[in-house]
């Protein structure tokens, strides 16, 4: 009888490291995500592409998808402005808030998803400032026990000057991508088509309703 | 194995079972209150109601109460049909959550803010204001048993907080509410303190911990060594969101310039630093820097000293004795009678467990950028603190001396790298100057 309880001891802890194992990934996931927006905010583009897999791939607004972490590195320095870090120029704010996360577990516990918002201080000193918003649908992936970023996808809904703030901006016509890539194209176009504020575009989710576990619009 | 023993493990594997079972609430209940905030920023009023319990409530502002999913869904489709227009802004950016599962895990309380970001009809407005929650275990889901957001702030864009604010809206004549407003208050100008639903998390009363028959220390491997890794494994991330707790609390608190709540965070030998002011030696300083260099306690009208707490980085000891924490404060400030101003500051915190409770070890909030509302950050900023510019004079002079936005300054990292585990290094010379950082980047970079 003593050896059949221990035995039910014996799953019930390895039932409950499991969960735990959960636990922990949720967090060590936001804390990815938040370790990437402080490396941006303060120009670490290094450290901030070092925390994607291999072959991950970065995708933002319409400008296409950019595949491997170097190609990632690359991008990443040339939407801030093309300098090489570690820091920033004298007059350019950067600060990128990464919020409100929800983040999906697999149920094999390698791999996830996350929904953030941000909201942006951009701009740069004597010339111009901006507000900004949008929506993450992410991935990660875990490899040799480490979570990493597979899939960032950043769905920018605006880009405000400050002057005037959203209620100024008029739709885009056309192709909108980032004037900063002109000369850097994507290695392939675009997954999602959209139009920025004030169009409407609603950011798929990658998770079912909460409560009545359908999808959402 | 004795069966002494193994009622022994049961017991702990009970509680740890249940204790388990509380952080996965947290994490339903963050998943909750967020989708809310994702759905109503684009209009999805059904999705939204349909995170709502069937009888549950809804309040906001001066609305009223408002009883069952299809009153919610019928009160939040006011603001137009399902789906935004085109022009119509509705964002909801959602923080600061402060959770606190029932020791049954049937039930759950939580305060939470959010900032938000409207546009109707061409014209642009922000908003604040902070939720208290009620959150139900409804047979393994979690629902929303009552909303009631307190509204801090509206003002209009173009003229910012004070000069552009904006009342509440009055209960509704289309559809009136079930009941009528359960606090009657005014946003900006007025000033509103929305009760906690939790006490001083350093001077209140703890949570209880259950009482557990103690287990034989062997060191080999046994049954009670993976119980008691798997319990301390449990205890570490309790203490990761105590840390949050306590950080989050001391931004709620500041908020409200509830000056003894906030030096209640911290102990004798604590320390605070802010800007560049210098540092404060113990609780009883920390007191005077809020309630000499800040003004009076309590709210006050036609003042907001907003310091939301957002992207907190918490790294807890292995012996879970220390813990640190970066951090990043939106700061919505100003009066009738001072600068009416945003900034943006990040914080590298120290916490330590003092007799199993979580305090302020040191506060370090380095400024990254303060620039007034009527101008914004590429024409004005004000330049850092210093002690001669504040009452009281600090104890020791500051530690780090830096210049704030348009310089840069990085307080360093307190986490290596998630990934690759590396320390970050020091940056490029020539950030915050002119110069090509090109010509002074290092190879690794």
């Amino acid at each position: 009888m003593s050896a059949e309880r221990q035995e039910r001891i014996e799953a019930r802890i390895a039932q409950l490291n499991a969960e735990m194992q959960k636990r922990e990934d949720y967090q060590a996931i936001i804390r990815l995500q938040r370790a990437y927006g402080f490396y941006i905010d303060k120009g670490y583009w290094r450290e901030a592409s070092d925390l994607f897999t291999e072959d991950a791939t970065y995708e933002q607004g319409v400008d296409g998808v950019f595949i491997g972490r170097e190609r990632i590195h690359q991008v990443i320095v040339k939407l801030s402005g093309g300098n090489p870090g570690p820091g920033l120029p004298f007059g350019q704010l950067y600060e990128r808030f990464q919020l409100q996360p929800v983040i999906t577990v697999s149920d094999d516990g390698q791999s996830a998803f996350g929904r953030w918002h941000e909201l942006a201080m951009l701009g740069q000193y004597g010339e111009h400032a901006e507000w900004g918003e949008g929506v993450y649908e992410n991935r990660y992936r875990k490899e040799g026990g480490v979570w990493k970023i597979s899939a960032l996808h950043y769905f920018p809904n605006f880009v405000a000057p400050y002057e005037g703030g959203w209620a100024v901006l008029k739709p885009v016509e056309g192709d909108w991508r980032s004037p900063e890539l002109a000369d850097f194209p994507p290695d392939a176009p675009p997954t999602v088509n959209y139009k920025p504020f004030p169009d409407q575009f609603t950011v798929p989710f990658h998770y079912p309703h909460p409560v009545t576990g359908k999808a959402v619009a | 194995m004795s069966e002494h023993l193994l009622d022994a493990l049961e017991a702990h594997l009970d509680s740890i079972e249940l204790r388990i079972a509380r952080q996965a609430s947290h994490e339903a209940i963050e998943r909750l209150q967020r989708s809310y905030c994702y759905f109503i920023d684009k209009g999805l009023w059904t999705a939204a109601s349909d995170l709502f319990a069937d009888d549950a409530t809804g309040e906001w502002g001066q609305s009223g109460v408002y009883r069952g999913k299809e009153r919610i869904r019928s009160y939040l489709a006011l603001r137009g049909p399902e789906g935004l227009g085109q022009g119509e802004l509705n964002t909801h950016i959602t923080c600061q959550a402060i959770i606190t599962v029932a020791d049954d895990n049937m039930s759950a309380k939580a305060r939470w803010r959010s900032d938000n970001m409207h546009c109707t009809d061409g014209t642009g407005s922000w908003s604040e204001g902070t939720y208290e929650n009620i959150y139900v275990n409804d047979g393994g889901v979690w629902k929303i048993a009552s909303m009631h957001y307190y509204v801090t702030l509206i003002c209009d864009y173009d003229k910012g907080w004070i000069a552009g604010d904006i009342p509440m809206d009055p209960p509704s004549e289309t559809l009136p509410p079930d009941a009528p407003p359960t606090e009657v208050y005014e946003s900006l100008p007025g000033a509103y303190l929305p009760a906690y639903h939790y006490p001083n998390p350093v001077t209140g009363e703890q949570p209880k911990k259950p009482d557990l028959p103690e287990l034989p220390e062997s060191g080999e491997d046994t049954l009670a060594d993976a119980v008691a890794a798997l319990s301390t494994r449990v205890e570490r991330l309790e203490d990761q969101r105590a840390c949050e707790k306590l950080q989050r609390s001391y931004g709620f608190y500041v908020d409200k310039a509830m000056w003894n709540d906030v030096s209640d965070l911290f102990v004798d030998d604590s320390t605070l630093e802010i800007g560049g002011r210098g540092v404060f030696l113990g609780k009883k300083r920390v007191l005077e820097y809020m309630g000499i260099g800040l003004g009076p306690t309590g709210p006050q009208r036609e003042q907001v000293i907003n310091h939301q707490q957002f992207q907190g980085i918490v790294t807890v000891a292995e012996d879970g004795k220390t813990a640190r924490g970066r951090w990043r404060a939106f700061v919505i400030g100003g009066s009738s009678w001072a600068p009416v101003n945003w900034g943006d500051c990040l914080y590298e915190n120290h916490y330590k467990k003092v007799d199993g409770v979580w305090v302020m070890d040191k506060l370090h909030a380095p400024f990254t950028m303060y620039t007034l509302y009527t101008d914004g950050w590429h024409k004005a900023t004000t330049p850092n603190t210093r002690p001669e510019s504040f009452p009281p004079p600090p104890d020791l002079a500051p530690t780090v001396v830096y210049l704030t936005y348009p310089n840069y300054y990085c307080e360093p990292f307190h986490y290596p790298n998630p990934v690759t585990g590396k320390e970050a290094p020091p940056p490029n010379p020539a950030a915050g100057g002119v110069a090509n950082m090109a010509d002074f980047a290092s190879e690794e970079s």
